[in-house]
């Protein structure tokens, strides 16, 4: 049977782990050979391997929420001024657009 | 108004978690990873909601993932500032879709396409946004929705929109 490792990570504690004063913690079993890989990457950090995993799960979250909740920036007045105008520009629907209306509407 | 017509053996649905994602494979990794490990997540978040496209064996033959974000303004022109009530503006994303490969070519992801914006559509009926926004992932693949006239957002590379009143014209001209 190939040889695996338990570690012990520490999280963000939910709000009711929190009150009750106590630590939230995961244990993550993973193959040797992963182990062996993030222990190398953790010595290479100078982190402990608890702290180097829980690190790399804060970064794999909030990935997960900026991958869908990262905001579009528009900076220069001038860009900002264009887009402003498309949105406002009346709304005439090319040969395409009435295209993609008329699959909307099942007609298509 | 209800929903777009896909070829027969095919239906909508909310994803799932029991939902055969690990099988999933639409020749784009970052594509395949979001179906595959995060959207899930993110929907019982409520950060996203993600529609898969079953096929006749209930595999997934293709998704897209809706989401709500802002375009953000930085120094915000005088004259502009006198006509908008804030310095960013709430709008609708199209932020992830793929077909898997033994579904393309059948046309399928232009009626996800406009699946998605049936859905943004019926959506803006009560939330308000003042656009659809696609995020493209790489400008290779712009063309998926150029074909449309979306138009280019500016200093945004990938990205591709469409107004609020088109998407109103699109929902309800004839």
């Amino acid at each position: 049977m190939p040889k695996s490792h338990v570690i012990k990570v520490a999280v963000e504690p939910e709000d009711s782990t929190r009150a009750r004063g106590e630590d939230a913690s995961l244990l993550i079993e993973i193959d040797h050979q992963s182990w062996q890989q993030l222990d190398l990457a953790a010595r290479g950090r100078g982190v402990s391997l608890s702290d180097y995993i829980s690190e790399l799960l804060r970064i794999a979250a909030e990935e997960d929420r900026l991958a869908v909740t990262d905001n579009v920036t528009i900076s220069s007045p001038e860009d900002q001024r264009n887009f402003l105008e498309a949105l406002e520009a009346s709304p005439e629907l090319t040969p395409a657009q009435r295209k993609l209306g008329a699959m909307m509407r099942s007609e298509l | 108004m209800t929903a777009v017509r896909f070829p027969t053996g095919y239906r909508l649905a909310r994803l799932q978690r029991n939902h055969p994602r690990a099988s999933f494979d639409c020749g784009s990794d970052r594509v395949n990873d979001w179906l595959r490990s995060k959207a899930d997540q993110a929907q019982r978040k409520f950060l996203s909601a993600t529609t898969v496209l079953l096929d006749s064996q209930e595999a997934i033959a293709g998704y897209y993932t809706l989401a709500l974000g802002q375009v953000e303004f930085s120094e915000l022109p005088p004259a502009t500032t006198r006509k908008l009530p804030k310095s960013s503006l709430p709008i609708a994303k199209l932020a992830w879709l793929g077909v898997h490969r033994t579904h393309q070519k059948r046309g399928l992801s232009e009626r996800l396409i406009a699946q998605a914006m049936l859905d943004c559509y019926q959506a803006s009926q009560w939330l308000p946004f003042v656009a659809v926004i696609v995020d493209c992932l790489e400008e290779s693949l712009k063309g998926l929705y150029a074909r449309w006239d979306f138009a280019d957002v500016p200093a945004n590379p990938t990205r591709v929109f469409l107004s609020a009143s088109q998407l109103m014209e699109l929902g309800s001209s004839q």
